[in-house]
């Protein structure tokens, strides 16, 4: 490990709210992984030439709102990586 | 009974010996200490059960070397091969490792624990340990009166080590001081007989001592005082190893029918072992030989020449019994069977599982599941469904067309009999389980607050099957067709809570596949209301008849939200803080609504498109 990386992590296990902040986004990252293979499976069920209208509106219904849920998870990733540098800035004032 | 007639009898033996020889009474003294050391320990390293053991225990044992190499590990550093069979019987009984890692363990163990005579034959007669015991009983007490519970664990190991020590060291002042006395190698039988005899008393001490570490201790200092054989030390090892059983199966009684296989595993295996053993005694006597002079033990050292045929036997019975796990796992399946239980009777409720915070969760996460699968079955009951029918791929309108059942089922008897005792039973397993963390609590409080949503799911299905009884057989085909729609659209609900409990075990996000349900919910509310409307204004139902499908609506409305809230806690198998990441990302009542309104307003114009043409 380098030592720059080194001292990331120690300062990270030092900073309580840096670290409740990192596993938080692990895990939203964790979902992120899970809702991109759900968006994959119901857009493989969607080629299915065979589905009737009604579950094919039943499937685009759920893709759409997996599509919402992964924007949700990608904006909270942006509002958390804006207030670690927002907290960051002020550490070094 | 039984156990006090053994007990008077223990203490009158025990009382005419002491009587007979003071010597007896330290040695006793010794046995006595070392197994309440024995305890202390045990109670250590419980306290730091309560995480990385049980994470270790569930990741690594997906192979059966892994969980062998865990049995062997484990057991050598705890000392304890009862701690890893107990904590092995609940883990498996909790559903959270299978019968051939719980095999792989015991086995392990097995090879594990004898690294305890390897360390007494090597130090402990040795080194004057009683030197270290004290020091280690004043620090481990001390510890023991500290708040931190993580302190006080490190208390139990150090005293209970301490006790360990001091325990060896009175068993060996004993039988130094005896020998001046009573000369038992007078006693000594040789030949099979003698093999037979000693093997028997092994037996019989480790199952009054409940530890073959103790056993094995008490040989080793017996046999350090050349109070008994060589040839007989070994008998009495092979039967403490033949005696441990014996702790096992008794720990099994109250455990799942794995438990109990496991339990049946451990006795073939040492008993395997030990014919091995007796069979072949000769033979391995002059293998151990071998062995000890390559390891550069003295032939007159008897204590560690013990220990090596101590961890040889038990190698042997590893090496023969490991190709047969298959095969032994087929056996033992075949032949231990779980008891019959009916729908209302507990299946992941075990005693063995109540003691780790870890596995009694999740026996609780399990059974609620189960309080749940009896709800499905009342809940498609009232709906004159078959919960199969539910389940199956057939086109919901086809599945209520062709209803088999055509009487309702009486929901009060179902709900007394298959949902209100299993409840109880939950909610008073609960309230026996011992000490737990915050997060524990919560997520205990969790899976408690799920069992109530089922239940409360369940009173608004019976406030439905009235009207769903009534209507059904009513002479308007439009009341009929709105009740038919309401079927529906609850029997839509439980097959989409299947799928995601499927999704949920192929690592898909349980809490956000729920929102679709939500969403549904509230679109099927909005098209009743404008079906509703339609209907009065067209005269095809009565004020009466719409004022029930809107009491209804909001019934089956209840029975959904009751039911989701329940899925979001129940079928995700992901950590606390993976669901709340979950809840993080999914949309809000008011996103939901919006959508709904807009979903519904399509659908609308369709129809309205549909009828112009």
């Amino acid at each position: 490990m380098k030592l720059k990386k080194l001292i990331e992590t120690a300062d990270t296990l030092f900073n309580t709210e840096e670290s409740d902040r990192n596993k938080r986004k692990k895990n939203i990252k964790k979902v992120l992984k899970k809702l991109r293979k759900q968006q994959s499976k119901l857009t493989e069920s969607l080629s299915d030439n065979e589905i009737d209208s009604e579950s094919r509106e039943t499937i685009e219904k759920k893709l759409a709102l997996t599509k919402m849920h992964r924007q949700n998870g990608v904006d909270i990733l942006k509002e958390m990586k804006a207030e670690s540098a927002e907290s960051s800035a002020e550490e070094s004032k | 009974m039984t156990q006090k007639i053994l007990l008077i009898i223990i203490f009158s033996v025990l009382g005419y010996g002491f009587w007979l020889s003071p010597d007896l009474k330290e040695i006793a003294a010794g046995v006595a200490i070392f197994l309440f050391g024995m305890m202390s320990l045990e109670q250590g390293f419980n306290v730091f059960t309560g995480g990385l053991l049980e994470k270790i225990l569930s990741k690594t044992t997906d192979r059966l070397w892994k969980s062998l190499s865990f049995g062997v590990i484990t057991t050598a550093l705890m000392q304890s091969s009862s701690l890893v069979s107990i904590i092995t019987i609940s883990f498996l009984s909790a559903g959270l490792i299978s019968l051939t890692a719980g095999i792989g363990i015991i086995f392990g163990a097995n090879l594990g624990t004898t690294t305890g005579a390897w360390i007494v034959a090597a130090f402990g007669l040795k080194v004057q340990i009683a030197t270290y015991a004290m020091p280690m009983i004043v620090f481990g007490v001390i510890l023991l009166f500290q708040k931190s519970k993580q302190l006080k664990g490190i208390g139990y190991v150090l005293a209970g080590l301490g006790f360990l020590f001091l325990g060896i060291h009175y068993m060996k002042e004993g039988f130094d001081t005896f020998k001046g006395s009573i000369d038992l190698t007078a006693y000594a039988v040789s030949g099979y007989k003698g093999i037979l005899l000693f093997t028997l008393i092994g037996v019989v001490a480790t199952v009054i001592m409940q530890s073959s570490h103790a056993t094995l201790v008490l040989i080793i200092t017996a046999l350090a005082a050349q109070q008994i054989t060589y040839e007989n030390a070994l008998a009495l090892a092979i039967g403490a190893n033949l005696g441990t059983t014996v702790t096992a199966i008794i720990g099994a009684l109250g455990a799942s029918v794995d438990g109990r296989r496991l339990a049946g595993a451990h006795l073939i295996f040492n008993v395997v072992t030990a014919a091995i053993a007796i069979i072949f005694i000769f033979q391995l006597t002059g293998v151990v030989d071998i062995i000890s002079e390559w390891l550069s033990i003295q032939p007159d050292n008897y204590t560690l020449k013990l220990a090596v045929f101590h961890s040889v036997f038990n190698a042997i019975g590893l090496v023969v019994m490991l190709p047969f796990v298959d095969l032994l796992k087929t056996f033992l399946t075949k032949v231990i069977h779980p008891k019959v239980k009916t729908a209302a009777q507990p299946r992941y409720l075990h005693k063995v599982s109540s003691g780790i915070p870890e596995t009694a969760i999740e026996a609780v996460r399990k059974e609620t599941l189960h309080l749940y699968d009896n709800a499905y079955a009342v809940i498609a009951g009232s709906l004159r469904l078959h919960p199969d029918d539910i389940r199956s791929d057939l086109a919901l309108d086809e599945v209520i067309k062709n209803s088999r059942r055509t009487l309702p089922i009486n929901i009060d008897t179902q709900y007394n009999e298959t949902i209100k005792t299993l409840y109880s039973d939950i909610v008073e397993y609960v309230s026996t389980m011992g000490d737990m963390s915050a997060s524990q609590m919560e997520e205990l409080f969790s899976y408690h607050s799920a069992g109530r949503e089922i239940v409360e799911a369940i009173k608004n299905t019976k406030h439905l099957q009235k009207n769903l009884d009534r209507y059904l057989s009513s002479g308007n085909a439009s009341i009929r067709k709105e009740y038919n729609q309401l079927r529906s659209e609850l029997a839509e609900v439980l097959r989409e809570l299947e799928s995601v409990r499927v999704n949920a075990e192929n690592d898909l996000p349980a809490i956000l596949s729920l929102d679709s349900l939500r969403l549904r919910m509230k679109e099927n509310d909005i098209a009743l209301t404008h079906r509703l409307e339609d209907l009065i204004r067209k005269r095809k139902l009565s004020s009466q008849q719409a004022t029930s499908l809107m009491n209804d609506s909001n019934y089956i409305y209840g029975v959904t939200k009751n039911l989701v809230q329940m899925g979001e806690i129940l079928f995700s198998t992901e950590t606390e803080e993976v669901k709340k990441a979950e809840k993080m990302l999914s949309l809000k009542d008011e996103e939901l609504d919006e959508l709904a309104t807009d979903s519904s307003a399509l659908s609308n114009l369709n129809d309205q498109q549909r009828e112009s043409q």
